[in-house]
């Protein structure tokens, strides 16, 4: 005995293997191109840390080569007086009177000079 | 001491310079794959709507009527008669709308096709609403990533910037402290 209702109609209902299967390839593709953008989010925050750290170094060495430069005229002089030779006492007085019109004493002009040589 | 700094000036700029390219290659790279992604958004919008012109949905709702229709018409059993032959046959409408008596054993049976035919229309729709689900899914992670990329388009324009500045500084006092330097180098 045949079917009493036939039911070939339920053939037409869903959706194509077709479309599926394409669906399914390009939701494939979609992920790949979601994962690449992670990574390539995680890789630029990486080299934005980087390029902090460096601003945060230069910005430094701005600020040293800043408090440096106004110094090079009294360095200038300095080094007949550290080297104590060849330098008449009236150099020596004078260069003295230099550093105090700068604010500066001796060793903190040494200690100055060390920076320079870091 | 001129040369050391000139030296520690020419490898602090390479490095921030090299870093400024690196974020710029970001930049474009991520650039690149949100248009990747914009562009696999549009294949998957025309592919749903070619789904969608098939009037899936439309279907479904007409197969849903002629199942439940069928359903019902297996339920016109107002009586069980017995036969000459002894066998209990039930009287329905056929879908050809004309009243026919078949065996209890047979109405069992088309009970049974009718149980499956439902099963399968419901599988089919479920199959249907999981993709139509995942449509949204794509939607939602289209939107976020389009987010993402805004944020850190942002984000390192802003940090380019700002190296860019502090570049363009270093350069200028180092020029300023090689030139002091090196006058007073000569004058000395």
């Amino acid at each position: 005995m045949g079917s009493f209702v036939n039911y070939d109609f339920l053939d037409e209902a869903g959706v194509p293997q077709q479309y599926k299967d394409k669906l399914k390839q390009l939701r494939t593709e979609m992920d790949d191109l979601l994962d690449l953008q992670r990574q390539q989010v995680v890789d630029a925050k990486q080299h934005i840390a980087t390029l902090d750290s460096w601003v945060g170094v230069a910005e430094q060495a701005i600020s040293i080569i800043q408090s440096i430069v106004p110094l090079i005229p009294t360095i200038s002089t300095l080094k007949p007086i550290a080297g104590a030779t060849g330098c008449t006492t009236n150099q020596k007085q004078g260069f003295l009177q230099q550093l105090a019109s700068a604010g500066l004493s001796l060793d903190s002009f040494q200690s100055l000079l060390g920076q320079v040589k870091i | 001491m001129n040369r050391l700094f000139v030296l520690l000036f020419v490898v602090c700029l390479s490095f921030g310079t090299g870093c400024t390219h690196q974020l710029n290659d970001d930049l474009f790279a991520l650039t690149e794959t949100q248009c990747n992604i914009t562009d696999k958004m549009c294949e998957f919008n025309e592919v749903y709507m070619d789904v969608l012109a098939g009037q899936v949905e439309e279907k479904f709702e007409l197969l849903e009527m002629k199942l439940t229709y069928a359903e019902s018409e297996q339920f016109l059993i107002p009586n069980t008669v017995r036969g000459d032959d002894g066998v209990d046959r039930v009287m329905i409408l056929g879908e050809d709308g004309q009243r026919r008596a078949i065996s209890v054993d047979d109405f069992k049976l088309f009970m049974k096709e009718a149980s499956a035919a439902r099963q399968t229309l419901n599988r089919k729709r479920a199959e249907f609403d999981s993709l139509l689900r995942d449509w949204e899914r794509v939607v939602t992670d289209v939107r976020k990533s389009t987010q993402i990329t805004r944020n850190m388009n942002v984000e390192i324009n802003e940090k380019l910037k700002s190296a860019q500045r502090v570049l363009e500084d270093l350069t200028k006092v180092t020029a300023t402290f090689v030139s002091t330097a090196a006058m007073f180098l000569l004058a000395g």
